[in-house]
């Protein structure tokens, strides 16, 4: 991604672009992981035409992307992990049309360790 | 009923054509008894086992594209490789989210070991981790030589 790319990505996710379950999940999370970093990332748009959201009536939340740091995670293997978050956003993704999320969960000694690797 | 399509991506893998195989059992209900022994059934019809959307030939999701590159990439042995379209039967659809509780496809298993969906598979690639995993499991194609 070119700086630039990456600039303006972040200048939109600055301005107050937050939908509603956008805004539920970033609380969710917050409360039931603590974590020492969040990042959600709505990737909606690139999946508005796809085939499994013919005739949906949520194409603008359904795809979220979620980078976490969260030491709940220490001795959970990612399936676990993954599984946690899914639990917790049950209702977002039965109720409210959330198709899919990407997770990258990771505890705090592991993005310790990724980042000493870059 | 599910159709069974063995990993042959040209463009990925060695072999070409897609055998279909019928697994016969019928469905009755959600993760009724039925429905769990034809997807018990389906996870242990090879050593690896993908719950895809599409084929391996044409996926029909970005997720289910990229899990299938990457075991194309990796080398799984197509032999030993089965792909389940859950897009073809809304009860596989619906039973394997149930069953591997989990609710996104793509959804691979390893020796009837479930192991994740894209972004496991993705991680575990990168770290080396699949490739440690599919050697254990003898379900790597043979090196050409």
């Amino acid at each position: 991604m070119s700086l630039r790319a990456i600039l303006r990505k972040m200048s939109t996710t600055a301005t107050s672009q937050i939908g509603p379950i956008e805004q539920t999940i970033l609380s969710k999370l917050t409360t039931e992981f603590q974590p020492s970093f969040l990042q959600i990332h709505n990737d909606s748009y690139k999946h508005a035409h796809h085939a499994g959201l013919r005739g949906a009536s949520n194409v603008t939340e359904s795809h979220f992307r979620i980078d976490m740091v969260s030491d709940k995670f220490e001795g959970l293997n990612l399936p676990k992990r993954h599984r946690l978050v899914y639990a917790l956003l049950d209702e977002e993704m039965k109720e409210k049309g959330v198709h899919a999320l990407q997770m990258k969960l990771k505890t705090e000694k592991e993005s310790q360790k990724k980042k000493e690797e870059i | 009923m599910f159709s069974r399509s063995l990993l042959s991506t040209t463009r990925i893998l060695r072999t070409s054509a897609v055998r279909q195989q019928i697994i016969n059992t019928s469905f009755v209900r959600l993760l009724s008894t039925e429905t769990k022994e034809a997807i018990e059934k389906a996870v242990e019809s090879a050593p690896v086992v993908l719950f895809m959307k599409g084929t391996p030939e044409s996926p029909q999701c970005g997720f289910s594209r990229s899990t299938i590159n990457i075991l194309g990439q990796l080398g799984v042995d197509p032999e030993k490789f089965a792909a389940y379209n859950v897009l073809e039967d809304q009860e596989l659809r619906d039973g394997i989210k149930e069953f591997s509780e989990w609710p996104t496809i793509p959804q691979l298993y390893v020796n009837k070991e479930f192991i994740g969906g894209c972004d496991i598979v993705t991680s575990m690639a990168q770290s080396g981790e699949l490739t440690d995993l599919f050697v254990k499991n003898d379900v790597l194609v043979e090196d050409e030589e």
